[in-house]
């Protein structure tokens, strides 16, 4: 009897401990996350918040932030005048240093290279172009006194304005080994002196021909199907006064003239234009476009000349062999072959109506 | 050897512009031209700071890179001059150069450039040292006199430093050393592709 009692208490004890330590357990988790609540209350008392650091310590070094700025071009004052003045470094100037000196150093002159290469490759190609002459003598009128003096005038200050643009952009690579350092200095000095007035000069010319022969250079499907089937490549296919190959040329002429116009002429005001990144943009943009000209017109300084002989005629003459119309324009040739004419029968070529 | 250069402290620069007029006066540089300038950042507010700049005789010379003519040399003192004779004014250095040093005097009423004038560490150019041909066209010639560039003797705060770049930057460093900061090489890493 006493021992079952005794058993009794003692399953008491075991089971109050049982409680306690899972009571201490529980307590020792809970109670530390009062702090969160204590945190929480503390956050919306304002006389705790103000008792913080008004502003974090700076992230970065003062003196770092200053040279940033000033490697990063930030502008700042200066009592001199002058483009630039009050920047201290620019990362364009590199890059333009970097553009000229490289691609457009190598790329261009293989470009132009590879453009009298595969002019010499297409006239043997096409064998030279057909030489059709002029046996019958007779004549069709082509082009008027003023297309012929716009053509030349727009023609001569472009190929000048090439050979001295070349001059200064590729001069100290192969000119100055000729001419050495005094002799280049003069020639591009020159050159320099005729490529700004020329390209004054060759600024309206661009223009008039770009609103004079709009109207003949309106693309066609005969224009198409000349150029997807060879006419460039020695075919005689059907063509009007002018085939797809010239209305491309019209095109780059006054894209590319465009460019190379407006370009130049903000290169020559450099006391107007007063920005160093504008310069360095068009001068490069200058230069890539008005070579890439240079290599398409080879093709039509050929193609004009010995890719298909007597075209030279339109240019020089103002009118073309009629056998010469009716290989190259036959659709053409339909249009004004009741204005033939023959010059050894002492005719001249009629007025335009 | 030594090899030439110029450093700017620009904790020690109170924008004085000391430097471009001793510059100018010195080289009698032409109406219109400054061969040096000095540029104030962040100017009037806190932490404003001040850096004399002018050509910093560049180890790989964007401008010589560039010249259309070949028209400019560097000196056995790393000093970047250039020939005034062979230059045309076409200001492509201008456009090379990342500090903007380039100057030209307008040639003609139309705006073209003149010939290109810069900072010769007052090391004159490829005329006879010392001669009035020389002065007349590129200034002083006081390098081969023995002397230093007269904008960095001229400074008052010690600011401006010319001199073998080891020896500047030695002296540099120690004064940044003093001031318990990195030593700020203005415009070192552009123009020599390293700092000291």
């Amino acid at each position: 009897m006493q021992s079952k009692a005794k058993h009794k208490s003692a399953r008491r004890r075991l089971r109050l401990i049982g409680w306690m330590t899972a009571f201490v357990v529980v307590a020792a988790m809970v109670i530390p996350l009062t702090g969160y609540v204590y945190v929480a209350m503390a956050q919306t008392d304002d006389s705790v918040a103000q008792s913080e650091p008004a502003q974090a310590a700076p992230t970065t070094n003062p003196s770092s932030d200053l040279w940033r700025q000033a490697r990063q071009a930030q502008e700042g004052v200066t009592a001199v005048r002058g483009p630039g003045a009050n920047v201290f470094m620019i990362d364009s100037a590199e890059t333009f240093r970097q553009v000229r000196m490289g691609p457009v150093s190598t790329y261009l002159p293989i470009f132009l290279g590879f453009m009298v290469l595969a002019m010499v490759g297409l006239h043997f190609y096409t064998g030279g172009g057909a030489k059709p002459g002029n046996p019958s003598g007779k004549r069709v009128p082509a082009w008027t006194l003023f297309d012929r003096i716009l053509h030349w005038y727009v023609a001569v200050l472009f190929l000048i304005l090439a050979i001295t643009g070349l001059s200064l952009l590729f001069g100290r690579a192969v000119l100055i080994p000729i001419l050495g350092p005094e002799g280049f200095a003069a020639w591009a000095r020159a050159s320099k002196f005729v490529h700004d007035w020329g390209g004054v000069l060759f600024v309206p010319g661009v223009l008039v021909m770009a609103v004079a022969w709009l109207h003949h250079n309106k693309p066609s499907m005969v224009d198409v199907r000349w150029l997807l089937f060879g006419g460039a490549f020695g075919k005689h296919l059907p063509a009007g006064r002018y085939n797809g190959g010239q209305k491309i040329w019209f095109l780059v002429n006054v894209l590319a003239g465009i460019v190379v116009c407006v370009t130049g002429v903000l290169l020559l005001l450099p006391n107007i234009f007063e920005n160093r990144e504008l310069f360095q943009v068009s001068l490069i943009i200058h230069a890539v476009v008005a070579i890439l000209w240079l290599g398409v017109s080879f093709a039509h300084i050929y193609m004009a000349t010995i890719g298909a002989p007597g075209s030279v005629d339109i240019t020089t003459k103002g009118h073309v062999s009629s056998e010469w119309a009716q290989l190259h324009r036959p659709l053409w040739y339909e249009e004004i072959k009741d204005q033939e004419f023959d010059p050894k029968a002492g005719a001249s070529p009629p007025r335009k109506a | 050897m030594p090899r030439m250069k110029f450093l700017c402290d620009a904790d020690r620069c109170i924008e004085c512009n000391g430097c471009v007029t001793a510059c100018k006066n010195a080289n009698e540089v032409p109406w219109g031209l400054n061969r040096r300038r000095v540029i104030t950042l962040n100017d009037g507010q806190p932490g404003e700071k001040s850096i004399s700049v002018a050509c910093m005789h560049c180890t790989d010379a964007p401008c010589a890179a560039v010249c259309p003519t070949d028209c400019f040399y560097t000196t056995i003192d790393g000093i970047v001059l250039h020939d005034k004779d062979l230059c045309i004014g076409c200001g492509y250095c201008f456009f090379a150069c990342p500090f903007g040093v380039p100057q030209f005097p307008q040639a003609t009423a139309f705006g073209s450039r003149g010939r290109m004038d810069k900072c010769t560490f007052c090391a004159g150019g490829p005329k006879e040292n010392g001669s009035a041909e020389e002065f007349a066209q590129y200034g002083a010639n006081r390098i081969a006199a023995g002397k230093l560039p007269v904008c960095a003797e001229t400074c008052a705060t010690k600011a401006l430093l010319a001199g073998d770049g080891d020896l500047i930057g030695e002296i540099f460093k120690e004064r940044a050393m003093s001031r318990d900061e990195r030593p700020h090489t203005w415009g070192w890493a552009r123009a020599y592709g390293e700092s000291i």
